[in-house]
């Protein structure tokens, strides 16, 4: 795919999106009520993640040891499986991947930014995610996914966290971008805590020229902005089906 | 009937995906995202009980109102920190949240199972945030409860209550973090034998006063309310139990001569009663001989509960018992394992309870 | 989990007794039910979804590559991933190797066959997304799972379809790669619908005894007072290799009376025929594109 196609002079993306446009979004809580306190299904585009947590509990062990440490907080245990069929190409990735690694940590200090932390003293909160497949936009679907389940566990949280990817094609940048995009383009991750326009996380492992920064940046809010909404739209859709059901 | 069966998922959120779907064509077109953007601003002058929160939302700019479970405070405003309903008690205000772990509190009769032994105390699960703490001295030791505790006591707590061991309990009282600390110092509590356990939500139990229950069919229940729930063989002398605890020495001998033999203790003062009652025998691990019969009973009514819980139906004794009448009516206990008759079972309930209004 | 004293020999004296009754109170021969679906997930040549009502699910994709070999044995690879276990256990080879085994005796590789040089070589990759809290940490070997991974593998085999040769199929002169045609609607199942050249993947059955009693799909009370676990392999209408006795759990394990190993094949022959008619009938459903698996 040569550069020149990945945005198109009329301004249509590979895909056909315009610049602003999200991928199709979809989600759903509480997909494994027996086997999860809180578990969320989130497909942006083709990319789709599934997120379980455990917890939050003071007898919990996870399997990489973790236990229920800290006295005046939960300890926040973070770990990303992402199968060897997740991606076209079958790739297998192990257990100790670095980038894994790099991955979960940041998603577990996202995470502690917005959960009520005193309510959770003494306990561990498991957060497992499993990527089914994989097409760009990794740690934001794997963000977005992790405050549906924690959302699901019933946890205390100050408000949603958002995140979305956004690509820098020459002077336009570009939201939510996919597999293809992120191949050839700079891109960088957003996370923002509720409707605020206060940056709660920022990645940027590509070169950006600074003057573009503060577009990107923009986007990306919006970006963040619109997946809340979404996100929030289907909780309360839940909320307002169980309470119908409620005797 | 079949051997096996597999059905595809269906997917309970099915009608709300759609909702999402039109929702996300629309944020396709440039001028809509504003528009979803744009939150309904609502002054929430008077909360609606009932009403559907979702974190990070404001509930009120009142500061008068106390700030309860599922509730932060911020610049004066006070937001919701979980999905789920507002609900205000005086002047109380907070959020349920629509699922979460079982919040211990005082009072509650729950079942417990015991999971580790340390310095003067039992931990035990709950299925609560922490596992709750039960002290050595909050148990009936063997001998009666007069007897002193001593340094031996301490050194036989496992064969007291062991690792695995299920409870009959109640909360004595909660700390800050939300654990609970426990006792069985009563005889309607204590170690449970001759039945099933079984796991059910615990927000589908429905709090009463009375938690343990006789069923018919010679068969006991406890419904915890933390979702644990205990099946049991009715223990032939709880007649006598009763009265003993209440003192009525006189209809104990009633009971006595009806059930054809006389213990020590029995027909006495309700504290030898309990003396004798506190041997080690409580403490047993064996069961009772119990008979086809019940055990078919006792496995019926544990699919029964089962079915409720797979339905999603609050459960109460009076439903637990009218759901095992529905049941008999579809043949073999084995037959109650198919989701069909599961999902059946608890239509017939709703409307047999429509029914009667 | 650790079950009471008191809980496991009323659990124990159910089974063993003249007329065995299960906690659950299902037929020996009963299984729990299951729910499942196939096809799922599009960058797999097929896949599927299986979980049982205690939450234990297992995914598992079968994903075709062209190799050019000879070799038939390396043809079927097979990778199983278990939340919470390290890679590579013991366990994880133990399973890997009984499904191996069981679906290479059953496969018919001619399904594999492209042209005279090239083959189809399938990568099976399974991951088991949640085990019971309880199984983590007690007595229990996990063993049981393998009859839920087996039949999430006969799924995605059922519903793999491979893409249409559009080169000719004798190449043994030619120097050229095979191509195939884009339009998946003319691909073919992997394992072929019609009832002439159609063979049945190897399933594997877990079979639990205690006392006298055979019982099918053990639950989790039940295999903590098991005395033994018999896995029996299931293919083409009778009972072939591997068999094998695996402790389900360490907490009441026994010897095992010969008859009993011979009963428990008996009851794998009863429920087998069901069970395959049940999968079929969940692999013959097509899923939409935009049906929510989850």
């Amino acid at each position: 795919m040569s550069r020149f196609e990945l945005f198109s002079p009329e301004g249509l993306r590979v895909d056909g999106r315009r610049y602003n446009e999200l991928r199709a979004f979809d989600c759903s809580i509480n997909t494994h009520p027996h086997s999860s306190d809180g578990s969320a299904y989130i497909s942006q585009g083709n990319t789709k993640v599934l997120c379980l947590i455990r917890g939050p509990s003071d007898t919990l062990t996870t399997t990489s040891g973790a236990t229920a440490s800290s006295a005046d907080e939960p300890t926040i245990s973070v770990s990303i499986i992402q199968p060897p069929y997740a991606t076209t190409e079958r790739k297998s990735t192990s257990r100790t991947d670095r980038r894994m690694a790099e991955l979960s940590i940041i998603i577990k200090r996202a995470l502690q930014q917005c959960i009520v932390k005193k309510n959770y003293s003494r306990t561990l909160i498991e957060v497992s995610i499993t990527i089914l497949q994989l097409d760009g936009s990794l740690l934001p679907a794997c963000i977005n996914a992790a405050t549906l389940a924690l959302i699901d566990a019933g946890i205390s949280m100050y408000d949603y966290i958002s995140a979305c990817n956004v690509a820098l094609y020459d002077t336009f940048p570009l939201v939510d971008s996919n597999s293809l995009e992120e191949n050839d383009l700079s891109f960088l991750t957003i996370g923002i805590i509720g409707n605020g326009d206060k940056i709660n996380l920022l990645l940027m492992e590509d070169k950006v020229p600074l003057d573009k920064l503060q577009k990107l940046i923009d986007l990306g809010i919006t970006g963040c902005h619109n997946i809340r909404q979404l996100m929030d739209n289907v909780v309360r859709e839940i909320g307002i089906d169980l309470l119908s059901k409620k005797l | 009937m079949s051997i096996i069966s597999i059905t595809t998922p269906v997917s309970k959120n099915s009608e709300i995906e759609n909702f999402s779907k039109d929702d996300e064509d629309e944020s396709m077109y440039d001028d809509a995202i504003d528009g979803v953007l744009k939150k309904p601003e609502k002054k929430y002058i008077g909360i609606d009980n009932r009403s559907i929160v979702t974190p990070g939302e404001l509930i009120t700019e009142d500061a008068t109102w106390m700030r309860g479970h599922g509730t932060y405070y911020l610049d004066e405003h006070t937001y919701s920190s979980v999905a789920g309903m507002i609900s205000k008690v005086n002047k109380l205000l907070s959020v349920t949240p629509f699922k979460g772990r079982y919040r211990p509190e005082t009072g509650d009769h729950i079942v417990g199972r015991v999971i580790g032994i340390s310095n003067k105390r039992w931990k035990v699960e709950l299925g609560a945030e922490h596992a709750g703490v039960l002290m050595l001295g909050a148990v009936n030791l063997p001998g009666g409860v007069l007897r002193r505790k001593s340094d031996n006591d301490e050194l036989q707590m496992r064969a007291i209550l062991k690792e695995g061991d299920l409870l009959n309990c109640e909360v004595q009282s909660t700390f800050s973090d939300g654990s609970a600390s426990l006792h069985t110092r009563s005889l309607k509590y204590g170690k449970l034998r001759n039945g099933m356990f079984l796991k059910v939500n615990s927000s589908l139990i429905v709090r009463t006063k009375n938690h343990m229950h006789d069923l018919p069919g010679g068969v006991s229940i406890i419904l915890g309310v933390n979702g644990y729930c205990w099946i049991f063989k009715t223990k032939n002398n709880v007649e006598n139990k009763i009265n003993a605890a209440t003192g009525k020495a006189e209809s104990e001998m009633k009971a006595a001569s009806s059930s054809k033999g006389y213990s020590v203790g029995m027909g006495s003062l309700s504290i030898t009663r309990l003396e004798e009652e506190s041997s080690w025998e409580i403490y047993s691990d064996k069961n009772d001989i119990i008979s086809a019969n019940i055990k078919e009973t006792i496995s019926r009514y544990r699919s029964c509960l089962v079915a409720l819980s797979f339905c999603e139906i609050a459960i109460d004794v009076k439903r637990l018992v009218k759901a095992y009448e529905i049941s008999l009516g579809y043949g073999d206990v084995n037959s109650l394992v198919s989701e069909d008759i599961k999902k059946s079972i608890g239509e017939d309930l709703i409307n047999s309870e429509k029914m009667r209004g | 989990m650790v079950l009471s004293v008191a809980e496991s020999a009323f659990i124990y004296d159910s089974l063993v007794s003249s007329h065995p009754s299960r906690p659950d109170s299902r037929k020996p021969t009963q299984y729990r039910p299951l729910k499942a679906n196939c096809g799922f997930l599009p960058n797999s040549n097929g896949s599927s979804r299986i979980y049982n009502p205690d939450g234990t699910e297992c995914i598992s994709s079968v994903k075709a590559k062209v190799i050019r070999s000879n070799n038939i044995s390396d043809l079927i690879n097979v990778e199983i991933n278990i939340f919470g276990e390290k890679d590579n256990t013991t366990l994880c080879q133990h399973l890997t190797t009984l499904i191996k085994e069981s679906l290479n005796d059953s496969f018919d590789f001619n399904a594999l066959k492209l042209t005279d040089k090239y083959y189809f070589q399938l990568y099976i990759d399974i991951s088991i997304l949640y085990l019971p809290e309880d199984f983590r940490y007690s007595s229990y070997t996990f063993y049981s799972i393998l009859s839920l991974i087996s039949m999430g593998v006969y799924l995605a085999l059922k519903s793999a379809k491979l893409p249409l040769l559009v080169s000719d199929k004798k190449d043994f002169e030619v120097e050229e790669e095979p191509t195939f045609s884009d339009d998946w609607e003319v691909s073919s199942y992997l394992i072929p619908r019609d009832s002439i050249s159609t063979f049945q993947p190897a399933l594997v059955f877990i079979v639990g005894i205690a006392g006298n009693t055979v019982i099918i799909d053990p639950s989790l009370e039940e295999e903590h007072v098991l005395e033994h676990g018999v896995c029996v392999t299931w293919s083409n209408s009778k009972i072939t290799t591997p068999i094998q006795s695996l402790a389900l759990s360490t907490s009441n394990n026994k010897a095992i009376k010969p008859n009993l190993v011979i009963k428990s094949m008996d009851l794998v022959e009863q429920v087998a025929g069901d069970v395959i008619n049940a999968l079929n009938t969940i692999s013959e459903q097509e899923i939409d594109e935009f049906d929510v698996v989850f």
